[in-house]
């Protein structure tokens, strides 16, 4: 969805936390959804589905409580709205029997029936639910609904300036309890702050290939305040109010976009103490496409290999990450040779073996698809060019590992993504990549895009990557946005 | 389909003999332990380590997802991200020419949920063999009996071996 932030008015950012955990509280091994941030004007465009909810009835593993005593052959939601921003949640069960539908009971906050409950404030019990169905899960559908006088009364306080920058909060927590224990759990939290400027100062967008709505980081001085990840979003161009001329501050732009590649603008010069500076940033080149060898080593591997490489082009554009993926199929499944040198493992074991045969292609990326019953692993730090993907590889696997060829590390799943995030190692259905990792994937000094030479650009040298083999020059400036760096997006 | 659940029952009924109940904190503490080892990527975080440190305790959840497979209800999400992902797909492929969509959405839902339920089936093997013992070795045997998939039945009888 497209977005404009030109309007000449205060707005908000709505950040949006969507983490489905696996228990009542965050920890290793959660599930983690996301987090969105969004303005007020683009709050009554949002597309239903963004606040549509589908949570599974039932225990997250087959062994649904571990030695819990299970005495009860049902399991109850325990559901909490929290926080001014949202007057209420619509619940209503898909796939639940009618039997069970007819003997569900609700108290505390909720009433209604299983085809149309409605959740206010506060905790509601919706008991009888089965732990397991025949066939599919019933799905839980649900629909928050913003409370219109807090929107009312914000929208108002902003135009007015008196909406500062402290969010308002609003948590949705679901919990599926049996026999006293939590056997799966859903959170949704929702931040809604202040965003956007008068534009007297602009940045102006050019050759934005898709015209789409890209993510502006701006590092500056505003106030006589050296301010660093100043957010801003917009498609052409974008109101930063009254930048001040730099001063002893740092001055630079890192542009995201859709099918553009990233910019990052250093040593910025055009703002002045007075408003109406316009800083023009060139989107060109368009996204950057590197390109890849796929070695298929077992038979039958092109169909996957092809959904795998369609998927990771998918994230990577539309998480404005600026990068993509060319590849060249090479079918080696018939040769013993190539099979015997590229092996049987999910493992960089043999590494210098494969690296010095004939199946390998210098200076880009190379994936190999080979018959191991396992998911994917990259080879860095000393082959970040080196993936191997297994026969249990999930549709994000092959994404995953590019992050890792591109310097990225594990995150830990907290990062507070419109999604979860692909480089959580635990996450299921990850969509996601933070506007600080795609920083890293395109500037870090030991990512594949820049030793491959896909990329060429100023370098940085940021944490929470991986190095090892690759060692960032000791001058390369140290500069990055922090990791879980994000923007409004949706 | 009756018989394996009793079979099923009797080896969990076998293993809770011969350990202690859990406190909650610690059944909560084996369940997150038990999904990021079936669940991992690559598993370089120490999820196997964890998981074993629960020795025989662990081995009744492990056996039952060797032998039933993830949750209906984490299929459920599995799938629904799937789906979501492949309707992504055919919005984003007709503006973007490098995606093709060579895949229904049943196929593709279907490749990518076989593989989740594989890496479970082989991970709750792997699991077991690391756990050692002869109630992990009855869920191994039973499971090295069922038909699987070629890759998961070899990865299985590996581990049962």
């Amino acid at each position: 969805m497209e977005r404009n932030l030109r309007a000449p008015v205060m707005a908000f950012v709505a950040a949006l936390i969507l983490s489905a955990l696996s228990a009542a509280q965050a920890g290793p091994g959660s599930n983690f959804a996301g987090d969105w941030r969004l303005c007020l004007e683009e709050i009554v465009d949002i597309p239903d589905d963004l606040f549509e909810l589908h949570i599974p009835v039932g225990c997250e593993l087959v062994d649904c409580c571990p030695d819990c005593p299970g005495i009860d052959p049902t399991i109850y939601w325990r559901v909490r709205l929290e926080g001014s921003p949202f007057e209420s949640a619509s619940l209503k069960f898909d796939r639940l029997p009618k039997e069970i539908s007819a003997r569900l009971k609700v108290s505390g906050s909720a009433q209604g029936t299983a085809d149309n409950l409605l959740i206010a404030r506060g905790e509601a019990l919706i008991s009888g639910l089965p732990v397991e169905v025949a066939g599919r899960a019933p799905v839980a559908q649900l629909q928050l609904k913003l409370d219109a006088a807090w929107l009312q009364a914000r929208e108002k306080q902003a135009t007015g300036g008196g909406f500062g920058d402290v969010p308002d909060f609003g948590t949705l927590v679901i919990e599926q309890i049996l026999g006293g224990f939590p056997v799966n759990a859903h959170q949704i939290s929702f931040s809604f702050r202040r965003c956007g400027y008068v534009p007297t100062d602009r940045i102006s967008l050019q050759n934005n290939a898709s015209g789409d709505s890209a993510s502006v980081w701006l590092d500056a001085n505003r106030d006589g305040t050296c301010v660093t990840e100043d957010a801003e979003r917009g498609a052409g161009l974008i109101g930063v109010g009254n930048v001040l001329a730099n001063g002893g501050c740092r001055s630079e732009v890192v542009v995201l976009s859709d099918d553009d590649a990233m910019q990052l603008v250093e040593n910025v010069s055009a703002w002045t103490d007075s408003p109406g500076d316009t800083l023009a940033v060139d989107m060109t080149p368009d996204r950057l496409m590197a390109p890849v060898t796929v070695w298929l080593a077992r038979p039958d591997a092109l169909t996957a290999a092809q959904a795998d490489f369609d998927t990771a082009n998918l994230l990577y554009n539309t998480n404005n990450t600026g990068i993509g993926f060319a590849p060249t199929f090479v079918d080696v499944s018939a040769d013993p040779l190539a099979v015997a040198a590229i092996g049987h493992e999910t493992s960089c074991r043999d590494l210098p073996r494969l690296l010095g045969s004939a199946y390998v292609t210098p200076d880009q990326l190379n994936v190999y698809y080979i018959d191991a019953v396992d998911t994917g692993v990259n080879c860095s730090p000393e082959g970040s060019n080196i993936q191997m993907i297994g026969t249990a590889a999930g549709n994000v696997t092959l994404a995953h590992e590019f992050g890792h060829s591109m310097s990225l590390d594990h995150s830990d799943g907290r990062l507070h993504a419109p999604g979860p995030d692909i480089m959580d190692p635990l996450a299921r259905g990850r969509t996601h990549f933070m506007d600080g990792q795609s920083f890293r994937m395109n500037a870090h000094c030991s990512s594949s895009l820049n030793v491959n030479g896909v990329r060429s650009g100023p370098v940085r040298h940021c944490d929470h990557t991986i190095e090892g083999g690759i060692t960032c020059p000791a001058t390369t400036d140290t500069h990055c946005p922090r990791l879980q760096t994000d923007s409004v997006r949706h | 389909m009756r018989a394996v659940a009793i079979v099923i029952a009797l080896l969990a009924a076998t293993a809770c003999a011969a350990t202690q109940a859990m406190s909650s904190e610690e059944s909560l503490a084996l369940r997150r332990a038990a999904i990021s080892w079936l669940e991992c990527e690559e598993c370089t975080n120490g999820e196997l380590a964890a998981l074993v440190k629960f020795g025989e305790k662990a081995v009744p959840t492990l056996g039952a997802a060797l032998a039933r497979g993830p949750s209906a209800a984490t299929l459920e999400e599995v799938r629904m991200h799937l789906e979501d992902t492949y309707r992504n797909l055919v919005e984003y492929a007709r503006t973007h020419s490098e995606v093709k969509v060579g895949l229904s959405e049943e196929a593709y839902v279907k490749l990518y949920l076989e593989n989740f339920q594989a890496k479970y089936a082989v991970r709750a093997a792997q699991g077991l063999a690391a756990l050692g013992g002869p109630a992990a070795r009855k869920y191994l045997d039973a499971a090295a009996k069922r038909t699987w998939r070629k890759d998961v039945n070899a990865a299985i009888l590996k581990a049962a071996r």
